[in-house]
């Protein structure tokens, strides 16, 4: 540099050219030099423009549920969603999910509203996107619009079924006005929901072949119905259960779907998207071994749920460890005594759906038997977790698909609508029976000590009654621990008048039906979100 | 790398150096022929005698002083020598003697304060004709207070300028802000070094200061209003620090080498629990807990300590592990060496420094050192044609162990251990696990007593951050015609950082399970390239003066980026931990990103003068931007001052006042640090991904946040006006200033609600969305003033005195529209007509003292179905509607000062010179988060402070705590005004005694000065906790300390040490 600097200096004094290198500036100046572009990212210039492209962000709605599930504490889903119902209470006592203690400034959650917000973004994109993807074949538009729709109606319909009447985003905001939107119509964001899974029905395609984990046409027919029966329940409107029927029943009469032989076989790792399911969160191992944030920080497309309930140790009387308690188990949540009792005694789905005394825990080495001093309750929960494996790697994670919609769902679901809407008792018997005989012929083990052979539930009653003590106990042994079905059962029958939450459920602590009251139909608005939006009100009762 | 070697080294080297000069100073001086040496001094220009000149023989210590007729005598020992000169105000001189032959000087004045020279953008220029505000600091000055970067000891030395170090670890980022705080985003000035503007937006250098050696500073000039600092348009809203590195000065070469060596200690200390007190606190807050919610203590919902606690209690309850102490180092070291050879020749000038730094700290394991180098150079090729270059590399490194939060929360967390854990035993039931959490099963249990041993842990991980960086540049001067000079710069700015951390394997005896090793490491490089063309000219016609600058300017930066880490290493050494076993996967796979930016200016400046009494300047600046879209890129920022010399003019006639100026300006400067790269361009990211068919991994990219195209610079307009002025020929100075700023459109990254779906990456909960806008409008308004005296007390000691206080102002005068406020988060908030960042939460009201109290108490609906009970704090109904809610969350303190000061005093008498030097701030308030965590009630867990213990019972209802109940279920624990408190402070940040041995002596050319110092010696403070001097960072990267955000919680990092050091400068 200085021997250049002193060339040209001196070549400037004896000529005195001293124009030359203020020219010479001015031209390097050329303002393209600002035209700076971020490397190593994709950019909207480059992105969202082929059918790959969208294959590819079609994706991105589907893997914000990973989010949901990843953290080994059960933030999120785990305490937001299931704590609070009768099938699993929270390991410590006086837990503010679990005894419904519910403050506006609880994280779990705001996790579960941000991420399906997140989710909602993400498939507003390729909704925005695809008009201008003009390379793209007008043709090849449909589906990606319907899968993308298909997701945003799958998170509008965790958040209204959790928050009542949300903020509706339609389009990714492109400023920070637009992204205070103030709370919605009453019905505004079902009617949205079920737009979109119409759209999504009519335009999936049945299947895709290998690409098994995308919505098709039955996982938004199916979705669509069971939208409909919430909506007939929680606004009263038993209209909507005849939408349900031809929906749910569409779904029936294509006959994609069929129960799998062996209960056990939905929350086995090696059947996954099986023949009974119908959409499910795909969790792998990710591109990545770090465990210890969701994809979108990094981290694994996993989720945590096996360490979640995994026995540790219990401490009251005579309390033991279970084995590699705190290591692979942190025992956060039991069964709660009245799922227990729920169960009759000759039923298979007790053992899949929870751990009992005496059974094969650590089936390797020695052969660890349950031992229900692990517990508070005497019993952990099994789904997902059973054959308890210690040596699956990293041990805090696991890859089994989390089963969203079953087909024994579909079929209870249509049963219900049967019920409901036509009163037709026999109807509803026929399709509980199809359940419960799948039930019947799967194979236990000796030492779970299911007695005598579960029997068909009568096919004549009162509607009412019948839905009483048939269906909602045939959808809870069903479908317990999965998800977050339970409450969300619970709110709806309570909505319809079917059942009276605060005394016809037993949660497991006492607390918890003290403090129950109507407020808590609908989680409340994270107070962050209220703070920076202030045309959004909270929850009545928060 | 052998760290024990040269730790020893550190430690014995300079003391045995001094110790021998030592050695020879006392040795008993030779008698010698004694002579009668007369004179007179007269003053050059007057040729008044002057009275008061120090006469002194050099080598000796026979000194007089001169009478008012400026007549001196003295005896000299030898029949001829050197006689030396020295009065303030005046240059020292030297001169030869020889017998009785009188000796007659002429002494010269010397420049005072406001003659000196002032470095302004693109010049320099004479204070008493400059019309902007400048204040400048000696590299002198910077160099008392020990410190790895030198803007850290710019604190209290400026008006107008406010220091605050993040914390005391070794090369903590510092924060500097001028004349206040314009924005909630970036608010860090400009660095320019030797003209070359530095750690510029997006480029996530480190402190761009950290790496300068403050040996090498010749002086720093910080501009302040937007006048000086109009010149450098772009990111000079925050005002602009210049640095001027050294040159080479003398005939001959000189050698000068100037060291230090001290210790540094903690201020203070925090009380915890013993192992009695501990289990007395639990079992009090279970029992409360148990009662409250009306379970027998037997029932398995009781909270209850461990049977097996209970039993093993009375030999667990021996032992008590002061775990402060585990983490503290004692008299850590810190030194510094630098030598430098200088000279001066016809045709050149040079200036060679090599330093090296090296700084442990008060806690355990964070090594810092840095090497560092520099050539600085002058040479006239011809009369017209001068080239000069500065080059300067520095090498740092840190070695730490695993200090939550970067920089030790480690502290915190050590005393938040029971005082019954042990730190060493490796298999006992306690202490058995290094991580404390898992393997430590039987304290898993309701008692909460999960906590990782955090200083073993530390000990464990072995973190290293190290940073290679070369910064300089390339000047040529042509002098067209007399008086205009055409300038062409070309610099550098370069760094190559490397951080690795590495976990070393633990076992299932450790922590329940077996974890491989893993070891991570990132890598980025910067380049910052600049090249600036100017034409100056400096003319005078008559009495008309013209000082003029015309130029362009460019700068390209570039940054890459790449980061991995891997897990079963096939060795451990350091050298080879990037490689793992064969068929091992890597821990995380590699990620890399890399950027660019430039910014184009066009820059002019006329200053004109009549008469060096009427003094006006005007400039001009244009500068684009990539960091805006296309249509936003180029901003236009102008700026005027003018001043009036009222001492020039032949009527202005006032005894005693020598200068009197009255001075102002009128100016706009931008910023365009976006707070994120390429804000208006939507980048797409591919980390999530999707496993299709459960298992093929597939990318599911997604968009990054939100897309603003719509981004301007941010703009502060600013005006200020005041005087200078001097009495008895400038002895006294006072100046004062008035300034106002308006900050508008300022840069900001705003949380936006999570429904926009934007939160990318955030794993706080899935909040954390944020997006850049222009945001509002923040007036900054205060005062400065600034004075000094120098004068020559009886005895002969000469005295300065020097004193700044700057008053301050902020509010937030208006946000975005139809938006009032929002959540700056951690309890912090930022709304119009309040102050930037100021604390928000709930206002206490004391104690309920009682049930009836407590009963009549308004429902407080943050506790869901808990109820207050006696014992509990009280929170006032703001907005009362009877109700506790989140509405009722409301002002409790700011984080912006209202005035801070400096005051030095600096003294000489004889050889010897004493200096002290305080600073202070005052009307601001920190968050006590180490007070919230260790003091708040609810025990059986973590340890407490003793303060806990004076708590609330009905036998005790006066208490200053609230009742002691485990789960804390009325909240109490929650921000509120209880964990905010008042740290204003006065602080007597150094002292300084030196002693200036004779030259001459031990082969000592010049005059050698050995001092003892000690820093941050005594604060007066109402705050409790350990240093009320620190700002928070949001951004724990360490990369900048820019933001105001969140700045005032007290995290419990590492406080400003206390600390000693002796030292020694001399020159051969």
């Amino acid at each position: 540099m200085k021997f250049i600097a002193k060339n040209i200096a001196k070549k400037l004094a004896t000529t005195g050219g001293v124009p030359l290198l203020l020219v010479l500036s001015l031209t390097m100046c050329s303002e393209d030099v600002l035209d700076k572009q971020p490397l190593g990212t994709l950019t909207d210039e480059t992105f969202y423009k082929t059918d790959k492209d969208f294959d590819a962000a079609t994706l991105a709605p589907y893997s914000t549920m990973l989010n949901l599930t990843y953290e080994q504490f059960g933030s999120g889903l785990w305490n937001g969603f299931l704590k609070p119902d009768d099938d699993v209470q929270h390991r410590d006592p006086n837990d503010a999910m679990d005894v419904f203690n519910w403050t506006p400034g609880n994280n779990n959650f705001g996790w579960v509203w941000a991420n399906a917000y997140k989710g909602i973004a993400r498939a507003n994109t390729v909704l925005d996107q695809l008009p201008k993807a003009t390379a793209l074949a007008d043709a090849k538009k449909p589906r990606y619009e319907a899968e993308a729709k298909f997701m945003r109606a799958w998170w509008y319909f965790l958040l209204a079924t959790n928050w009542g009447e949300v903020p509706i985003l339609t389009t990714v905001p492109g400023s920070v006005e637009e992204t205070m939107v103030g709370n919605s119509k009453p019905g505004e964001v079902w009617d949205l929901i079920e737009s979109d899974l119409k759209f999504a029905s009519t335009n999936l395609p049945a299947n895709y072949g290998s690409e098994k984990g995308r919505a098709n046409k039955w996982t938004a027919q199916a979705l669509l119905g069971k939208v409909q029966v919430y909506r007939a329940q929680w606004f009263k409107t038993p209209a909507k259960y005849a939408d349900a029927i031809t929906n749910l029943q569409a779904v029936v009469n294509s006959g994609a779907y069929k129960l799998t032989a062996n209960y056990g076989d939905n929350f086995d790792e090696k059947k996954e998207n099986n023949e009974e399911s119908l959409f499910e969160v795909q969790d792998t191992e990710g591109d990545n071994i770090n465990s210890w944030g969701t994809t979108d920080t990094g981290g694994r497309a996993g989720h945590a749920w096996t360490i979640y309930v995994s026995p540790s140790c219990y401490y009251g009387s005579g309390g033991t460890c279970a084995p590699k308690s705190w290591g692979e188990g942190y025992g956060q949540i039991d069964i709660t005594p009245s799922l227990v009792k729920e169960f009759e005694p000759s039923d298979p789905r007790r053992y899949y759906t929870m751990y009992s005394q005496g059974e094969v825990y650590d089936p390797t080495g020695s052969t660890v038997k349950f031992d229900s001093t692990w517990s508070r309750t005497g019993h952990t929960p099994a789904k997902y977790n059973r054959p308890w494996d210690p040596n699956r790697f990293p041990n805090n994670w696991s890859q089994n698909n989390l089963r969203l919609i079953r087909y024994a769902d579909v079929l209870l679901l249509l049963a219900e609508a049967k019920l409901l809407g036509n009163n037709d008792v026999a109807g509803a018997a026929a399709l509980v029976n199809q359940v419960r005989a799948r039930a019947r012929t799967t194979p236990v083990p000796a030492e779970a000590k299911i007695t005598g052979t579960l029997a068909d539930v009568p096919a004549t009653g009162s509607p009412a009654a019948w839905h009483k003590q048939y269906l909602q106990h045939e959808r809870r042994v069903e479908l317990a621990t999965e998800w977050d079905y339970r409450y969300e059962d619970l709110v709806r029958w309570h909505r319809a008048g079917l059942i009276n939450i605060k005394t016809d459920v037993q949660f497991g602590y006492p607390e918890s039906n003290t403090n129950w009251k109507e407020t808590y139909l609908l989680k409340p608005i994270p107070q962050s979100e209220i703070d920076l939006n202030a045309n959004l009100k909270q929850n009545p009762g928060y | 790398m052998n760290e024990p070697t040269t730790a020893v080294a550190r430690r014995w080297l300079l003391p045995l150096h001094l110790l021998a000069l030592f050695a020879f100073l006392f040795l008993p001086a030779q008698l010698h022929a004694q002579t009668r040496v007369t004179g007179r001094v007269i003053a050059q220009g007057t040729n008044q005698p002057i009275a008061d000149v120090v006469v002194g023989v050099t080598g000796t210590q026979v000194a007089t002083r001169t009478n008012n007729e400026g007549r001196f005598a003295l005896t000299a020992p030898a029949a001829s020598g050197t006689l030396v000169f020295t009065r303030l105000g005046f240059n020292r001189l030297q001169a030869p003697y020889s017998g009785t032959t009188p000796v007659d000087v002429t002494l010269v004045a010397s420049a005072t304060k406001l003659e000196e020279v002032v470095v302004v953008g693109y010049g320099e220029k004479i204070r008493a004709t400059a019309t902007e505000s400048v204040a400048q600091v000696s590299g002198e000055d910077l160099r008392r207070v020990p410190a790895a970067s030198p803007e850290a000891a710019l604190g209290g030395r400026a008006p107008g300028v406010q220091v605050t170090t993040e914390s005391g670890a070794p090369g903590a980022p510092v924060a500097v802000r001028i004349r206040g705080v314009g924005t909630v985003g970036n608010t860090q000035p400009l660095f320019v070094i030797d003209g070359l503007p530095v750690g510029r937006a997006n480029s996530p250098a480190e402190s761009p200061l950290s790496t300068i050696n403050p040996d090498d500073i010749e002086s720093i000039s910080v501009l302040k209003d937007a006048s000086a600092a109009a010149v450098y348009g772009v990111q000079a809203a925050n005002g602009v620090v210049l640095i001027q590195t050294r040159r080479g000065h003398a005939k001959t070469p000189t050698v000068e080498y100037n060291g230090y060596y001290g210790v540094q200690n903690f201020p203070k200390t925090y009380q915890m629990l013993n192992p009695q007190q501990w289990y007395d606190f639990g079992q009090e807050s279970f029992t409360n807990y148990n009662t409250q919610f009306g379970y027998a203590p037997t029932s398995n919902d009781a909270r209850k300590y461990t049977p097996w606690l209970v039993t093993n209690w009375p030999t667990i309850s021996q032992q008590n592990t002061d775990w402060g102490d585990v983490v503290t180092e004692h008299n850590a070291p810190i030194s510094n060496n630098f030598l430098s050879v200088s000279g001066n020749s016809d045709r050149s000038d040079y200036f060679i420094s090599g330093g090296i730094f090296k700084q442990a700290p008060i806690i355990t394991k964070f090594d810092f050192r840095r090497y560092s180098g520099r050539v600085n150079s002058n040479i006239r090729v011809t009369d017209r044609v001068r080239l000069s270059e500065t080059f300067t590399v520095s090498d740092g490194q840190t070695i730490r162990g695993q200090n939550n939060g970067y920089n030790g929360q480690l502290l915190p967390n050590a005393l938040n251990l029971p005082p019954f854990f042990q730190y060493q035993d490796v298999n006992g039931l306690v202490s058995g696990n290094r991580y404390g959490y898992t393997g430590n099963a039987q304290f898993a249990n309701n008692a909460g007593l999960t906590f990782g041993n955090e200083p073993a842990l530390n000990q464990l991980v072995d973190a290293r951050d190290r940073d290679l960086r070369l910064l300089g540049g390339g000047t040529a001067e042509l002098d067209i015609l007399p008086g205009l000079t055409l300038r062409s710069l070309g610099s550098l700015d370069m760094n190559v950082v490397r951080n690795t951390s590495f976990v070393p394997p633990v076992s299932q005896a450790e922590i329940g399970l077996d974890r491989a090793d893993n070891d991570e490491e990132t890598r980025t490089d910067n380049l910052s390239l600049l090249w600036s063309n100017t034409l100056n000219l400096n003319k005078s016609f008559g009495r008309h003066n013209v000082n003029a600058v015309a130029g362009t300017e460019i700068q390209k930066g570039r940054y890459t980026g790449s980061t991995f880490s891997t897990t079963g290493l096939i060795t451990t050494a350091d050298a080879y931990r990037q490689i793992p076993t064969a068929g091992s996967s890597l821990f995380n796979p590699p990620n890399s990103w890399a950027g660019e930016n430039a910014f184009l200016s066009y820059l002019g400046r006329v200053s004109y003068n009549f008469a060096d009494k009427y003094l006006l300047t005007a400039s001009l600046r244009r500068d684009g931007s990539s960091n805006f879209a296309p249509e936003n890129r180029w901003g236009t920022f102008p700026a005027f001052s003018a001043g009036w010399r009222l001492t020039q003019e032949p009527w202005f006639k006032v005894p005693g006042l020598s200068e009197f100026k009255i001075r102002g300006s009128w100016g706009r400067l931008g910023n365009s640090d976006v707070p994120r790269a390429f804000p208006h361009i939507n980048q797409i990211v591919t980390t999530p991904d999707y496993g299709l068919n459960g298992s093929t991994v597939v990318k599911a990219p997604a968009p990054n946040g939100l897309v603003n195209r719509n981004l301007v610079w941010e703009t502060s307009e600013s005006i200020d006006f005041g005087f200078e002025s001097g009495f008895f020929d400038n002895r006294l100075t006072f100046n004062a200033n008035y300034f106002k700023r308006d900050t508008k459109d300022f840069l900001l990254n705003v949380p936006i609600p999570a429904t926009s779906g934007l939160s990318f990456g955030a794993s706080d909960g899935g909040f954390g969305a944020s997006a850049a806008v222009n945001s509002g409008l923040v007036r900054n308004k205060g005062m400065e003033f600034e004075s000094g005296y120098e004068f020559t007390a009886p005895g002969g000691v000469d005295i300065r005195l020097n004193g700044n206080l700057t008053t301050l102002k902020n509010e937030l005068v208006s946000l975005r529209e139809g938006i009032e406020e929002y959540s700056s988060g951690g309890g912090y908030r930022t709304a119009v007509g309040q102050p930037i960042d100021y604390f928000y939460g709930y206002k206490t009201c004391g104690l309920y003292r009682d049930a009836a109290a407590a009963a009549a108490a308004p429902v407080d609906k943050t506790i869901g179905s808990n109820k207050t009970q006696a014992g509990d704090l009280c929170f006032v109904d703001i907005n009362g509607d009877n109700v506790i809610d989140a509405k009722d969350r409301t002002y409790l303190g700011k984080t912006i000062p209202d005035f801070y000061y400096g005051f030095q005093v600096n003294s000489n008498w004889k050889r010897f010179d004493v200096s002290l030097f305080f600073n202070g701030v005052g009307g601001i308030q920190k968050y006590n988060a180490v007070r919230q965590r260790l003091g708040s009630m609810g025990g059986g867990g973590g340890n407490k402070l003793t303060s806990v213990l004076n708590h609330w019972t009905p036998e005790n209802p006066d208490a200053s705590n609230p009742r002691n109940v485990a789960g804390d279920p009325s909240g109490n624990g929650r921000f509120s005004d209880f964990w905010v408190e008042d740290a204003n402070y006065f602080r007597l940040k150094n002292l300084q005694l030196g002693y200036n041995l004779p030259a001459g002596k031990f082969g000592l050319k010049n005059a050698t000065r050995v001092y003892v110092a000690g820093t941050n010696l005594w604060t007066a403070t109402p705050y409790s906790g350990l240093d009320p001097e620190f700002t928070t960072s949001v951004d724990f990267s360490r990369s900048r300390n820019d933001q105001q955000q969140q700045s005032g919680t007290d995290n419990g990092f590492i406080p400003q040490p206390r600390m000693w050091q002796f030292g020694l400068r001399t020159t051969f």
